[in-house]
């Protein structure tokens, strides 16, 4: 019996391991933009390279967060707003829309479906010139509203097609036997339908989140001051030049878009995985 | 009949949809009839504009570079994501850690990943080729991106490392609403884990997997800033995708009615291809 | 009755007061004036502040207000915000754009700008031409980069070479090579390069290979405008960078698909003994390796003399500028002595004023001495289609370099390709 349980655990041991090395590997482009971040320039561009570094300083974030008069603060505040502006806009008008796409069929439908669809499938250069046109015009132009609205443009069909799926797996006789129950259609999607597809809605969340800290070239395009640009525009603004990068800014910058997204990750993936729709059609 | 609240519901996306879409595409629509500049000429010059992109050797090959990439890319990222949606797909702290781990590269812009890859490669100082040196297996660097084939090899596993945790994601929500219950009751009837995998999961999972595999599609067509960090579109033009050469003709020579031009086609054919994955796999049925 | 009436009469001129203050005060000064200002280069902000300090205390409603756009992005904001109509007031770009731009009527007539400057031949003359068209001025060369040499005097020393005598012609310059190749640790491969080629823009062809074509007496446009890139000048000095790898072995091959910064990395890690850069590396340089005794010299010549690009920016007004007065003052302003030696020097970024490059902050840089020298070796080619051109010559000059298409041949069908485009 010991020596059963020891092989046990040497396996075990093993196993972990060999997930310890893979997951380093895997990592080690992130790990390397993290030490880069810490580094004072002068090692930055040293060969051959230290994977640890000899001096950790914070020097790099010292820089950006002094350039510009301190304009990077301004920067961090402005993609809050936008990213979570954007994020209830989106839902706010997407989950209505899915739940139509998935139960609620009218004339047309299709129509809508087919743009929505074509949507991703324009890339933004194209769309460049006369979006700004059209911004302009509307006077939204170097607005935070006009850029969540941009946002929420380009970044909703990913969250339609998410929700339409999810809210379409769910069996049709849960929508019928709700609506015999007298219910109306906005009462089954939102106390029904909505509840049991949280692993969707957490999706569209990061998804956004991600999108709207990361974008550079929507803000840069349609901004023209510190009121509305995000933190990938003043990165950009403070660490590149036309034939030379501040690379410990760059890797700064990085090292800023993904901390909070991954907290943010880390925060919602119990809401992941659970098999939500336990009982759900029970009779 | 009840009256139809499906039109009431998406009425706020119809409406950012034709404001914020249609009214511009059909501004690029109609550029593309003409030869337009900005402050300058502006006639109506037909079908000139495609016949000309058609001659162009420069896009066909920029289309067939970015099918290749397309055709590549696409296993890569979508094969870790199910397997690693499937066997993470379980609630406990080692899942957990793992899918985090998964996760942290989709964290950060296209653009800082390309840099960082290209920087980590690079043949004379990069860290990648330090340990190849070190370790013996090669006597001095090698350059990825100097020859075609091992920069798109390059490309497509820096971008399917950065994309493939989010893929697995979109597969994971649409797995954790299959419920258990279909699980247990196919367990009872004797059916193993792997039939079970084939029969039940694979099936139940196919609209989520088609959504997963069209968005990937044309998110590869519209791949830009890879390309343009790590090679410049080099050796010589066979990593340039279309996208590229969209903004080559509007931008360097200053062709904006035809970079619209360019665009119609580019969106006809991403919609073509789209249409043919939905109709075989079925994905629009009206129950 | 008469209460009211006093009490209505109160209200109303408590108010027309408070709008007549502003209306006043309106009539009193010209209507405010905010003149926004683009630039690829940081460093204009600088001028706009000094610029406001100065309207601040002259009391004048003139103000300008600055935006960044990056290099990449010059062209598709400046097309369209003229689309929108909304251009800035005034606009500081690269100069191969602004051939194109003043032809559709992007920018405003500035002569009388230029005539009224005393400084005026101080101005980088090869500039000029591209920023003018029919006799009248358009645009003014401003923030410069100029391509040049940038070597590591400490190798140039352990290589036994002179480091305050850097190679000026190419038999110097293949000499010099040889020298700084080296196999540092004896295991048959080369550790240390001497030289890396350009590489893998076609911007950066014509920034950095075509001062060696001019130092070999070839052009790639006569005077006429006429495409004379297909000569046997040309041919030899591709042929010379084709040699310097394969049959010297002294420039490290896979520099030819890297980008600028890949050379400037590669250099800081003391991989290369040489490389292409610029005035706008200097700074970088004393950051990025602050230990390195590095020098700038001129691009060697053969037949010819040693030239170089003169890159960067110029700035002009734009024709959609509703305040064409004030922003024609604040190019002066920005031209002036004081502003531009306080602004630019301290980072030690080019003044485009010949007659100020004898400044104390240069002089305290000794790799900066350099610069006047270059400048006035430099040139810039004039064409409509700038960007069209780069991409055969990329192509090209690339594959011959690559090995993929014979030097003679690449030339020739480049120049085919050129006139085709540029038809």
């Amino acid at each position: 019996m010991m020596t059963i349980k020891k092989k046990n655990i040497t396996k075990e041991i093993f196993v972990y391991l060999i997930f310890i090395i893979l997951s380093a590997i895997f990592l080690f482009p992130i790990y390397w933009t993290f030490i880069t971040a810490f580094k004072p320039s002068a090692e930055i561009l040293k060969y051959p390279p230290r994977l640890i570094p000899a001096t950790c300083t914070l020097d790099q974030f010292n820089k950006l967060f002094t350039a510009g008069n301190g304009v990077f603060l301004q920067y961090i505040k402005n993609t809050v707003i936008i990213t979570i502006g954007t994020i209830l806009l989106v839902l706010f008008i997407i989950i209505p829309c899915s739940f139509s796409f998935a139960l609620l069929p009218y004339k047309g439908q299709k129509i809508i479906f087919i743009l929505v669809l074509s949507i991703i499938m324009v890339p933004f250069q194209s769309l460049l010139v006369p979006l700004y046109n059209l911004l302009t015009k509307l006077k939204l132009f170097n607005t935070k509203i006009g850029i969540i609205l941009i946002y929420s443009t380009f970044f909703m069909p990913f969250c339609i097609f998410m929700m339409r799926n999810a809210f379409k797996q769910l069996p049709k006789a849960i929508y019928e036997s709700a609506l015999l129950d007298g219910a109306g259609d906005f009462m089954i999607m939102m106390k029904i339908y909505l509840p049991l597809c949280i692993p969707s809605v957490v999706s569209c969340i990061i998804y956004l989140f991600i999108n709207g800290w990361n974008d550079f070239i929507l803000s840069f395009i349609f901004s023209s001051s510190d009121k509305v640009r995000n933190i990938q525009v003043g990165i950009n603004l403070f660490g590149k030049e036309r034939f030379t990068s501040d690379w410990g800014i760059i890797n700064t910058g990085t090292v800023i878009a993904i901390i909070p997204t991954v907290i943010l990750f880390i925060i919602l993936q119990k809401y992941y995985v659970q098999g939500m729709t336990t009982g759900a059609v029970k009779e | 009949m009840k009256k139809n609240n499906g039109f009431l519901f998406s009425l706020p996306v119809i409406l950012l949809v034709l404001i914020f879409f249609v009214y511009p595409l059909f501004d690029v629509f109609r550029i593309s009839f003409m030869e337009w500049t900005v402050i300058g000429t502006k006639k109506y010059i037909g079908f000139s504009n495609y016949l000309k992109t058609f001659q162009e050797f420069e896009f066909w090959q920029s289309l067939s570079n970015t099918l290749i990439y397309t055709i590549m890319v696409t296993p890569l990222i979508f094969i870790p994501a199910l397997l690693a949606a499937i066997l993470l797909k379980s609630n406990n702290t080692r899942n957990s850690i793992l899918r985090t781990i998964f996760f942290i590269p989709c964290t950060i812009s296209l653009v800082a990943s390309s840099y960082i890859w290209n920087w980590l490669l690079n043949d004379s100082y990069g860290i990648f080729n330090y340990f190849f040196i070190k370790m013996g297996f090669v006597s001095e660097g090698i350059n990825w991106f100097s020859s075609t084939w091992s920069a798109r090899v390059i490309i497509c596993i820096s971008v399917a490392w950065k994309t493939f945790g989010f893929s697995m994601i979109f597969i994971l929500a649409g797995l954790s609403s299959i419920s258990p219950d279909i699980y247990e009751a196919a367990e009872i009837d004797g059916c193993n884990k792997k039939r079970a995998f084939f029969s039940i999961t694979l099936p139940l999972v196919k609209p989520t997997l088609m959504l997963a595999l069209i968005l990937s599609i044309a998110g590869s067509f519209k791949g830009f800033d890879q390309f343009l960090i790590m090679t410049g579109g080099g050796p010589m033009r066979t990593t340039q995708p279309i996208i590229m050469y969209i903004n080559k003709v509007a931008f360097n020579a200053y062709d904006m009615g035809r970079s619209a031009a360019i665009s119609v086609l580019f969106l006809l054919i991403l919609l073509f291809v789209s249409y043919q994955q939905i109709r075989l796999g079925g994905y629009y049925d009206d129950d | 009755m008469k209460k009211t009436l006093c009490l209505i009469i109160i209200v109303l001129m408590t108010f027309t007061n408070v709008f007549a203050q502003g209306g006043m005060e309106a009539t009193k000064e010209s209507k405010p004036v905010m003149l926004t200002v683009w630039d690829s280069n940081a460093g204009i902000e600088g001028v706009v502040n000094k610029f406001n300090e100065k309207m601040e205390s002259e009391g004048r409603n003139v103000r300008a207000k600055f935006e960044l756009i990056p290099y990449d992005q010059q062209v598709p904001k400046f097309i369209a915000s003229l689309n929108a109509k909304t251009a800035p007031d005034i606009y500081s770009l690269d100069v191969v754009q602004y051939p194109y731009f003043i032809s559709i009527g992007a920018f405003t007539d500035i002569t009388d700008v230029y005539e009224s400057m005393p400084y005026k031949n101080s101005l980088p003359k090869g500039m000029l031409p591209v920023g003018s068209k029919d006799g009248r001025v358009y645009a003014l060369p401003y923030e410069l980069d100029l391509s040049s040499i940038i070597y590591n005097k400490d190798m140039f020393r352990d290589a036994g070479l002179d480091p305050e005598n850097p190679p000026q012609t190419w038999d110097e310059f293949t000499i010099a090579c040889r020298a700084l190749t080296k196999d540092l640790d004896g295991d048959g491969v080369t550790d240390q390069w001497a030289f890396a080629e350009v590489g893998n823009s076609g911007g950066g062809y014509m920034f950095w290979f075509m001062p060696w074509i001019w130092g070999n007496n070839g052009r790639m446009f006569d005077d006429s405008g006429n495409l004379v890139l297909n000569s046997p000048e040309v041919k030899e000095t591709l042929q010379y960078w084709y040699d310097l790898i394969y049959k010297e072995k002294v420039v490290i091959k896979t520099s030819i698909n890297w980008g600028s910064g890949d050379r400037y990395n590669a250099f800081v890690a003391r991989k290369i003994a040489m490389y292409l850069g610029g005035n706008f590396n200097i700074s970088s340089l004393q950051t990025d390796a602050p230990d390195m005794d590095f020098g700038v010299c001129l691009i060697p010549r053969n037949r010819g003399q040693n030239a170089s690009f003169a890159g960067g920016n110029m700035i002009g007004i734009t024709s959609q500028s509703k305040n064409v007065p004030e922003a024609k003052e604040f190019l002066k302003f920005a031209f002036s002595e004081d502003v531009l030696v306080e602004t630019y020097a301290p980072n030690l970024a080019l003044v485009p004023r010949a007659d100020l490059y004898d400044n104390k902050y240069y002089k305290a840089i000794p790799q900066m001495s350099i610069f006047a020298d270059i400048l006035a070796a430099s040139r810039t080619p004039v064409s409509l289609k700038y960007n069209l051109i780069y991409e055969p010559v990329l192509y090209y000059f690339q594959g011959a370099l690559l090995d993929k298409i014979p030097v003679n041949k690449a030339v020739e069908e480049c120049a085919t390709e050129i006139n085709r485009l540029i038809k």
